[in-house]
């Protein structure tokens, strides 16, 4: 809750990378010596369905898991976007997967909206899992709240010991979704 | 996200509350674990599955509740550190167990990940198990330590933690979590074990094999008068007397010269302690009170807070329609008035935000 503190919301269906996304962010704020708080959506969720994932990044204590109104989102698909686009606080940064999310959808005043060729750009990479790190990537141009090599080192333990040959593909995608912006 | 961070080098390590709790009980030398999967405890049996295996300790996922808790007391009783973890209705299935392995004065610790009730309820985060875990929960007079971690980093200590003060208190021990803090994501130091104790008391009691010495007996059964239940009675309360006297963990922020005490712990503390940062209090002190063991209460220290600062009223904030804040009532009953100590809380799976609290703070203190 505090003014300090980035308050991020993810938020797409079950499977397109919502948690990894949020862990990989989590992983970033261990390298880049930051606090953070991740919550997921747990449960009943399931290949589909909706998935959110809602991280706190402070350099000070964080207190509250509990966020309700996220300063900064990256949605991934429409139904999340009608969802939660009214509890992201005014002048907060969007980044939006415009693949599938309707522009006739995305007229909301007073939030900077994003949007970011996510699916369409990770199936030209060959591998349709990987919209998440494109658009994280994206977010982080943006925004600046962490340091790009923070995340490429949360990658890196997100999945280099146990599934390597996915760390170089979300590298790239990471670089990609970077330089978009 | 557990593999990811074994053998990290990093101080701070990254992991889920439920998972934490697995790590501890590793480091503790927890020997064996009996569970059955249920959400949002799921990821401590997930966890522990992997990390038993490659300990070559037990790892055994019963067939349901009531099993795992029988297999515990066989365990406790062969003088293993045994562990189960459970949410409220698994947890509830175990309550006959719980009893006899208070009753035959047996060390284990228990994970409740409270989730809202009654019945099935639902998945969400919840403290509506309060009475449950703090009066002993099962039949018979027998009260269950229960300590109550906030973060991840408790879970991680307060963990290894019970596993010394059941075997020092000869008891079970539960870890008072909820679906918000099991699920939390965040880092923390994952430090060797630290044993609470210098020395613990040998388990002598312990069914071990009897070869060229006088059989141990553990039971719960005592038919006859002279068979000595009472005495069992007398002398659990003797020993939980004790424990009150002893063990009363709890976190001050601000309380000192407060007109506002805020009493909350586990999620619901730090949800608190948000709102109570955020808020000004137009020249008036907020703080909170945090018991961090729900049973032995705090009572002393709250009440030494209550005596220091006239005209102080207190928020109880639950997860619950109202289960601690008796016990706060029971604290203050001969120094505050019934009417100075209010209550925010609703059960069902509801939580609080920290605009809902901040909200409360400031009708509060206008009143």
């Amino acid at each position: 809750m505090s003014d300090k503190e980035t308050n991020i919301l993810i938020a797409g269906f079950g499977g397109q990378g919502v948690i990894l996304a949020g862990n990989v962010l989590a992983y970033a704020c261990i390298d880049a010596g930051k606090n953070v708080c991740a919550m997921a959506s747990y449960g009943a969720e399931v290949r589909g369905g909706t998935a959110k994932a809602l991280i706190s990044i402070s350099d000070e204590e964080i207190d509250s898991p509990i966020i309700t109104r996220p300063n900064l989102a990256m949605i991934m698909n429409a139904p999340s976007y009608i969802k939660y686009i009214d509890t992201i606080l005014p002048g907060s940064v969007v980044i939006i997967n415009s693949s599938i999310i309707e522009t006739s959808l995305t007229k909301k005043s007073g939030l900077d909206i994003v949007g970011v060729d996510a699916t369409n750009l990770a199936i030209r990479m060959g591998n349709i899992k990987v919209a998440n790190i494109i658009m994280l990537g994206a977010m982080l141009k943006k925004t600046g709240i962490l340091q790009p090599q923070a995340v490429v080192d949360g990658m890196k333990r997100a999945f280099y010991k146990t599934k390597r040959g996915l760390y170089y593909i979300n590298e790239s995608a990471f670089r990609m979704g970077f330089e978009l912006i | 996200m557990a593999e990811n961070n074994i053998g990290s080098d990093s101080k701070r390590v990254l992991l889920k509350g439920n998972e934490a709790v697995g790590e501890a009980a590793i480091k503790a030398g927890c020997q064996c674990y009996f569970a059955y999967p249920i959400t949002p405890q799921t990821e401590t049996p997930e966890y522990l599955s992997r990390r038993m295996e490659t300990e070559n300790r037990v790892f055994l996922q019963a067939e349901s509740e009531v099993a795992a808790i029988n297999m515990v007391f066989g365990a406790a009783a062969a003088g293993a550190r045994v562990m189960t973890s459970s949410s409220s209705p698994g947890i509830s299935l175990k309550q006959e167990g719980i009893s006899y392995i208070a009753g035959a004065e047996l060390p284990c610790v228990i994970i409740n990940v409270v989730r809202g009730g009654p019945g099935l309820g639902n998945i969400e985060a919840s403290q509506a198990d309060y009475f449950q875990t703090t009066r002993g929960g099962g039949h018979g007079d027998y009260r269950c330590i229960a300590l109550a971690p906030n973060s991840v980093q408790e879970c991680y200590d307060m963990t290894m933690n019970a596993f010394d003060l059941a075997d020092y208190y000869r008891m079970p021990v539960f870890i008072q979590s909820d679906g918000i803090i099991g699920q939390l994501v965040e880092p923390f130091e994952m430090h060797p074990y630290k044993p609470m104790f210098e020395k613990l008391p040998p388990k002598t009691w312990a069914l071990t094999g009897c070869a060229g010495r006088k059989p141990n007996v553990v039971r719960t059964l005592y038919m006859t008068p002279a068979d000595g239940l009472e005495q069992l009675n007398r002398k659990l309360e003797q020993k939980y007397k004790k424990i009150q006297s002893e063990l009363r963990w709890f976190e001050n922020y601000n309380c000192d010269g407060a007109d506002l005490i805020i009493i909350a712990y586990g999620a619901t503390s730090r949800i608190a302690k948000s709102a109570i940062k955020k808020h000004n209090g137009n020249g008036k002190k907020v703080g909170l009170f945090r018991p961090r063991t729900i049973w032995p209460w705090p009572d002393v220290e709250l009440v030494e807070i209550a005596k220091k600062n006239k005209n102080v009223k207190f928020l109880v904030i639950e997860m619950s329609m109202g289960q601690m804040l008796e016990d706060v009532q029971l604290a203050l009953m001969d120094i505050v008035l019934k009417k100075d100590i209010l209550f925010y809380g609703m059960g069902g799976g509801w939580n609080p935000t920290p605009e809902s609290i901040y909200d409360k703070i400031s009708e509060t203190l206008k009143k």
